[in-house]
């Protein structure tokens, strides 16, 4: 009841501070609200020379009293702190509502595991690329099957992210998949467990080409590199291909160990902090490839260490970068949680190249591309139609592009920079 | 203090889609002014009585900011715009809109009949116009948002996109040959996706729409940004690729001042109104004494709630002329009222179409609740909503629809969205 009587008065102060307010603001603009004379006034609302605090609270209560349609406090809030965040201008620094907070936190955080393949988008559903040791390979899935079907649920036009979440569950939780292999569709129960994925493949292709995937950069990924470089040195191949094509990064000191393989104690990075800037060097005398040329491949989907990766190989002029543009992100985030279960993701660290070129992605308030990601000496595209295997250059014009570049066969243009912007 | 490992999943298509949107759910369309609809209806200003709860959640977001972003944050009014502009993108307005500082200048002018660019007004359109469409639709907005289409709402007669054979309902598909993004588009690739057959050809086919869209993502623009490309400039040329009945033509226009005047007697002896200030004022001595006028209302979709009143006191006699309400439970809203005094026409009739929206379609719908009224010519937009206009700091502002208007008063109301 008092509650009551407290909101009441509140709500009477509320009132008579807009009808003073309202006055006084157009009085202070200098010009008297003409309440009798139409025609005279070309705004309602006029708010200037108010705190930016002021500024929200006062559009707050207007949207939500005076909008046609029903709006709830609370929708009303989370849009707020959406668009205050998106006027940063970094992507990744996001208002999460609560939903969206605990969407993320369970992709992130949670006990989620898989069944060990990796799948691409398919017109009829995901492809399965690769198959790796675990259940999915036990179950008896291979490459070049399609999914169609998870738990029943047909899954044909659903967006690859969506079909893996689907797929993903707690460790131990059984998920039954629909493949189509050829004319035949098969259904298989898998029990989902944790995966060991391998982080680094390698091969030598024709020509004497020596062809390294780096899938992820994960804890064991610098040891399994340094055995694919020594393997493919010991098989004298004359050129190497690095490959970080939808390589979504990972631990950055990985990559750092792996650049000591090019680059000798030399600035590779630079963290840029709240009020700090550190650097990081390539360890010093661990150079073990020397006089070999390499192209690294890459595409839209290579982010975060890879485009560092990538970018610090072109500064020391130690390769040739083939592919496509790169997404652009070289940042960390941490997430704050807030209130009724909202969170905030905040960018609180962002990596520059050794000349200090930042290839963030920036995003205008639109969410269009401004600048950011690392621009490919040499474009190529990938071929859709054909499904891309692994080190078969006739099935992958961009790793059919980086042979011959390798080879002397095909010219990269000149004066590629590394900051240079995507074309639009 | 947990670091997140800098790691993100692969970025589908409609991933990519939805972060080009930037997570906005755009939506928007025409507007008015409405200085004094407050005054006209007092009590509607106890509706103000917010209690604001989240009062300080604002300042400790900026706060946080300011602490934790890695780069130095100063520009909080930067953000509390930001703030503003999120709520008001997340209305989904009929009518109302956020407008940049480019646009905002533009958009009163255009209130009063002048305009620039191309002359014409564009609005977005994401409503699907078929109710059998409506849950495919609902599944797009599911995740990525919608992105409406830009629509060609008003047109200044003999103005350059006029002359350029520009008509009403033309959907703008590019400017300056960017595809101006819709989540329509997407929708329907995934609707050929699901339906694929699973032999060769139909695969090829799939993977060959899936290529031209990526192309056009490349080279693409948001509707707000075509929207401000086309409305806003008085010189220069602009190539614009629009689809009439879904076949798309190609016209360049060079951009120019035009106006539609805010009253003019025609040829034909109708008038041709503009729901902008002055216009009863203009009007006025052209009716007095009339028994019979004809008013044409076309291509007046922007419009001032305020002058909507005054209108009411030039054509209709004392009385009320149906509500202005709120869609929302529990709020009857207000009649309409002319106080006429004086000797004005008895019998008004309204050429109206599609692009008569907001305080035109007011005001010809609360005319037509008096049986001596007619209206004539096609449907009206269907979108009777008066705006509230609100200026910003930095010289963006956005209109807001505040109340909408109805021949009975807030008891049968059907659910609009």
């Amino acid at each position: 009841m008092k509650q009551l009587l407290g909101i009441i008065f509140l709500a009477i102060l509320c009132l008579a501070l807009f009808v003073i307010g309202y006055g006084w603001q157009d009085i202070r603009q200098g010009k008297a609200p003409s309440l009798s004379q139409p025609g005279s006034q070309t705004l309602t609302h006029v708010t200037f020379n108010i705190s930016p605090s002021e500024l929200f609270r006062e559009n707050y209560a207007r949207i939500a009293s005076d909008y046609v349609g029903n709006v709830t406090r609370k929708d009303l809030t989370y849009a707020a702190m959406s668009g205050a965040f998106a006027s940063v201008g970094d992507p990744h620094t996001v208002f999460l509502d609560p939903k969206m907070a605990k969407d993320f936190a369970s992709e992130t955080q949670g006990n989620f595991v898989g069944i060990g393949c990796r799948l691409t988008p398919d017109p009829l559903g995901a492809k399965v690329v690769r198959v790796f040791d675990g259940p999915a390979s036990r179950a008896g899935v291979q490459a070049g099957d399609i999914i169609v079907g998870v738990d029943g649920e047909v899954v044909s036009g659903t967006p690859v992210d969506d079909i893996v979440s689907k797929i993903r569950g707690e460790e131990g939780t059984m998920v039954r998949i629909t493949v189509l292999r050829g004319e035949e569709e098969l259904n298989m129960s898998i029990r989902r467990a944790q995966i060991v994925m391998p982080t680094v493949q390698h091969e030598v292709l024709p020509g004497d080409i020596g062809f390294i995937e780096i899938l992820q950069f994960a804890q064991p990924t610098a040891r399994q590199f340094d055995q694919a470089l020594e393997s493919l040195q010991a098989q004298g191949v004359k050129g190497l291909v690095i490959d970080v094509r939808n390589n979504p990064g990972g631990l950055l000191e990985t990559a750092i160990v792996m650049l000591s393989r090019f680059v000798d104690r030399d600035v590779v990075v630079k963290m840029e902090e709240r009020g700090s800037t550190e650097t990081a060097r390539t360890q010093g005398g661990r150079v073990t490839v020397r006089d070999l040329p390499v192209v690294i491949l890459m595409n839209e989907e290579s982010a975060s260490a890879s485009e560092i990766f990538a970018g610090v190989m072109r500064h020391y002029n130690k390769a040739t970068l083939v592919g496509e543009h790169t997404y652009g992100k070289a940042s960390v985030q941490q997430l704050f949680s807030l209130r009724d279960g909202s969170s905030a993701k905040i960018t609180i660290a962002r990596y520059l190249l050794p000349d200090g070129t930042d290839i963030s992605r920036v995003v205008d308030e639109e969410g269009e591309y401004v600048s950011g990601g690392v621009h490919p000496d040499l474009e190529v595209k990938p071929n859709e139609d054909v499904p891309r295997e692994f080190g078969k250059p006739e099935t992958d014009p961009q790793l059919q592009a980086a042979v011959e570049v390798l080879l002397g066969v095909r010219q990269v243009p000149a004066a590629a920079t590394s900051a240079s912007p995507r074309s639009r | 203090m947990k670091k997140t490992v800098p790691l993100f999943g692969s970025v589908a298509l409609v991933a990519a889609l939805a972060s080009l949107a930037g997570g906005l759910m755009l939506r928007q369309a025409t507007d008015t002014n409405t200085p004094n609809t407050h005054r006209q209806i007092p009590t509607l200003l106890a509706s103000r009585d917010v209690v604001i709860p989240e009062t300080d959640y604002f300042q400790q977001i900026v706060d946080l900011l300011k602490r934790e972003y890695v780069a130095e944050v100063n520009d909080d009014m930067g953000l509390a715009i930001g703030a503003v502009r999120g709520m008001v993108i997340s209305l989904n307005d009929p009518l109302g809109q956020f407008l940049s500082d480019r646009q905002f200048p533009v958009y009163q002018n255009m209130i009063q009949g002048e305009f620039e660019g191309i002359g014409v007004d564009l609005a977005f359109e994401s409503a699907p116009s078929d109710p059998a469409k409506a849950e495919s639709e609902e599944s797009t907005a599911r995740g990525s948002g919608t992105i409406p289409r830009l629509k060609v709402v008003e047109i200044v007669p003999g103005g350059p996109a006029d002359n350029a054979g520009i008509r009403l309902g033309d959907q703008i598909d590019a400017v300056d040959g960017r595809w101006v993004v819709n989540s329509r588009e997407l929708e329907e690739f995934r609707k050929m996706q699901a339906a694929a057959g699973t032999d060769e050809a139909s695969r090829k086919r799939v993977n060959e729409a899936r290529r031209d869209l990526q192309e056009k993502i490349k080279n693409s623009m948001m509707p707000a940004r075509a929207r401000e490309a086309l409305l806003v400039g008085t010189e220069g040329d602009v190539e614009v690729r629009f689809l009439r009945d879904g076949e798309p033509r190609t016209v360049t226009i060079t951009k120019a001042e035009s106006t539609i005047p805010i009253v003019a007697k025609q040829r034909d002896g109708s008038i041709s109104v503009r729901v902008a200030q002055g216009a009863a004022q203009q009007l006025r001595p052209m009716v007095e004494g009339q028994k019979s006028v004809t008013i044409d209302l076309r291509n007046s979709g922007v419009g001032n709630a305020e002058e909507v009143i005054e209108l009411l006191n030039v054509l209709a006699p004392e009385g009320e002329y149906g509500y202005l309400i709120k869609e929302r439970p529990g709020d009857a809203g207000e009649p309409l009222k002319s106080a006429r005094t004086g000797n004005g026409p008895v019998e008004v009739r309204l050429i109206v179409d599609e692009s008569v929206r907001g305080a035109a379609e007011v005001l010809a719908l609360a005319l037509a609740t008096n049986r001596s009224n007619r209206l004539q010519g096609g449907m009206t937009a269907g979108l009777p909503y008066v705006l509230d206009v609100v200026a910003l700091p930095d010289g963006s502002g956005y209109s807001m629809s505040t109340f909408r208007f109805s021949a009975q008063p807030n008891a049968t109301l059907e659910a609009r969205r």
